[in-house]
C-alpha cells in the first residue's frame, strides 16, 4: 500500500492531476479504502497550507494543490460509485448585491477537500435564500462572504434569517471587507481571514457552539 | 463612446504582470519550479487581449448643489458624504463626469471557461487589472478635454465602495447611456458584462486631492488609497490610447 500512496503523494506534490487520478485508480484497485485516499489528499493540502502560512510555499502552489485535490476527490467519487461529499453539511454563498465569487469558490473548495458536504449558492444570495437553504439542507454550518464595504451589512440580515430558520446553525463570515470585530458585531459565530485559516476557525466555532460557549475577541 | 485600441495593454505587459502578481498575493513565499506563474500570467494576458473589446461612455454634468451627504448634479445625485466633502473643498466650475467602461462579453465567456481555481484566479486577476487600465485610458479622453480648459479632476469614485452604496449605480446609469458600450445594469445593481467599471470623477478649477480618503480617518479601510493632489496625478499620466466615436 505504501508505494501506491507514495505515487499519489508525488503526483499531488507535482500538481499533476492526471497522475494523481491514475494513482488513485491503482490504489483503489489494490484495495486501499476511499477514506484512506481522501485522508491522503487532505494531508497533501494541509502540507502546502502550512508551508504557505510559514512563507515556505506560494499562493499559486496552494491553488494548484487544491485543484488537484478537488479533481482527485471527484475522480474518487466516480471510481468508487459514491458521492465525494462528507458528513457535515455546509451552505456557502456571497451576500446579495455582491458579485465577487472567486474567494468564495476557493473557500468552498477547501471545505470540500476537508470533507464537508458543501451546498454552494453562488452570488447575490438574499437573506431569505440563505435561510431556505439551511432549512432544506439541514446544514450545520453557514459560510457567508462579502467583499464590499457596502454589501457586508447584508451579512447581519443573513445571520438573523438563518438563525430563525435553523436555530443551531453555526455561522462563519469572511471576505475582504470584514474583520473579526465586524463579523462578531453582525452576530456571526466565527470569522476567517482567508481560505488558509477557514478550516481551523470553523472547527473552533463548531466546538464553541457544541460547548455552549459564545464567541468573543 | 470611447473605443480603446485593441492592443492597449501590449506596451505594459510587464507592468500588468506585476500588478496581477500583487493582486493575487503571488509575490509572497517561495514558488517551486513546478509552478510557472510567469507563463500562466503571460497566457492569461494573451487570451484576454484576444477577446477584450474595451468600450467606454461618459457624460459630464454640472454640479447644482453640494449638500452634506450628496452632490447634486444636473444629471442626478451622488449620494456620498465623502464625495460631497471633496466637492465642497474644490474650486469653482464644478461638474461630475459619470463614466462606464467595459472589457466586453468575450472576457466573461473566457473567465467562465476556466476549469480550475488556479486558472480562474490568474485570469480573473489579470482581467480586473485590464479593466482598470482600460477605464483609465478611456477616462483620458474626457480628461484631455477638461485639462485643455484648465480644470482638474479627481480619481474615479465607484458605487459600492466607501460610503457610496451600490444602488448609486442607478445614478451613474441614469446620467450616461451605457447601451452603446454593451453594458446593462440589473435589478440588483450589478453590471453585465462582469468586467465593467463605473464611477464618477469630480471636475473643478482646483481639486484638492484625487480621492476622498484624505477626509477619512478609517486607516484600516481595505479600499483606502493614496490621495495625491489631482495635478500631481495628471502630471504622471501619459498620452491616452483611445479614440472617440
Amino acid at each position: 500500500m505504501d508505494d501506491k500512496l507514495d505515487k499519489l503523494r508525488q503526483a499531488v506534490r507535482r500538481y499533476d492531476a492526471d497522475s494523481a487520478k491514475g494513482a488513485l485508480s491503482q490504489a483503489l484497485e489494490s484495495g486501499v479504502s476511499c477514506d484512506t485516499l481522501r485522508h491522503e489528499l487532505l494531508l497533501a493540502l494541509e502540507d502546502v497550507r502550512h508551508h504557505l502560512m510559514s512563507n515556505e510555499a506560494s499562493v499559486p502552489e496552494f491553488l494548484l494543490c487544491l485543484d488537484v485535490v478537488l479533481e482527485g476527490l471527484a475522480s474518487l467519487a466516480a471510481l468508487s460509485g459514491g458521492a465525494a461529499g462528507g458528513d457535515t453539511g455546509l451552505v456557502i454563498g456571497v451576500v446579495e448585491g455582491d458579485p465577487h465569487d472567486l474567494g468564495k469558490n476557493i473557500v468552498a473548495g477547501v471545505y470540500r477537500a476537508a470533507g464537508y458536504a458543501v451546498t454552494d449558492l453562488g452570488c447575490f444570495v438574499t437573506a431569505r435564500g440563505f435561510a431556505s437553504a439551511v432549512a432544506e439542507s439541514g446544514a450545520r454550518v453557514l459560510a457567508l462572504s462579502a467583499m464590499m464595504s457596502t454589501t457586508m451589512p447584508y451579512i447581519k440580515d443573513a445571520v438573523l434569517a438563518a438563525r430563525e430558520a435553523s436555530p443551531g446553525i453555526v455561522v462563519m463570515a469572511g471576505g475582504a471587507a470584514l474583520d473579526a470585530s465586524v463579523a462578531l458585531s453582525y452576530g456571526a459565530d466565527g470569522y476567517a481571514e482567508s481560505a488558509l485559516t477557514v478550516l481551523e476557525e470553523t472547527e473552533a466555532a463548531v466546538k464553541r457552539a457544541r460547548e455552549g460557549r459564545g464567541w468573543s475577541l | 463612446m470611447v473605443v480603446v485600441e485593441p492592443g492597449f495593454a501590449e506596451r505594459i505587459k510587464e507592468s500588468l504582470k506585476e500588478r496581477s502578481v500583487r493582486t493575487l498575493g503571488f509575490d509572497r513565499g517561495s514558488c517551486s519550479d513546478a509552478v510557472d506563474v510567469d507563463g500562466a500570467l503571460g497566457r492569461a494576458i494573451e487570451a484576454l487581449m484576444a477577446v477584450a473589446a474595451p468600450r467606454g461612455v461618459y457624460a459630464n454634468a454640472a454640479v447644482v448643489e453640494v449638500e452634506e451627504d450628496r452632490v447634486v448634479t444636473a444629471a442626478g445625485a451622488v449620494r456620498s458624504a465623502m464625495f460631497a466633502r471633496l466637492a465642497a473643498a474644490s474650486g469653482p466650475e464644478r461638474s461630475v463626469v459619470f463614466a462606464v467602461c467595459t472589457l466586453g462579453e468575450g472576457v466573461d465567456r473566457l473567465l467562465a471557461a476556466q476549469a480550475t481555481l488556479f486558472k480562474r484566479s490568474v485570469m480573473d486577476a489579470v482581467a480586473s487589472e485590464l479593466a482598470e487600465i482600460a477605464a483609465d485610458l478611456a477616462d483620458r479622453h474626457w480628461q484631455s478635454e477638461i485639462s485643455a480648459q484648465g480644470l482638474e479632476s479627481s480619481a474615479r469614485f465607484s458605487p459600492g465602495y466607501c460610503d457610496w452604496r451600490l444602488d448609486g449605480q442607478a445614478a451613474v446609469f441614469g446620467a450616461v447611456d451605457a447601451r452603446p458600450a454593451g453594458v446593462r445594469l440589473d435589478a440588483q445593481f450589478v453590471m453585465f458584462p462582469g468586467k465593467t467599471i463605473s464611477g464618477v470623477s469630480l471636475v473643478a478649477r482646483g481639486v484638492p486631492a484625487s480621492r476622498p480618503c484624505v477626509f477619512c480617518s478609517l486607516e484600516r479601510c481595505a479600499n483606502r488609497r493614496p490621495f495625491e493632489a489631482a495635478s500631481e496625478r495628471e502630471r504622471r499620466s501619459g498620452p491616452g490610447t483611445g479614440h472617440g466615436t
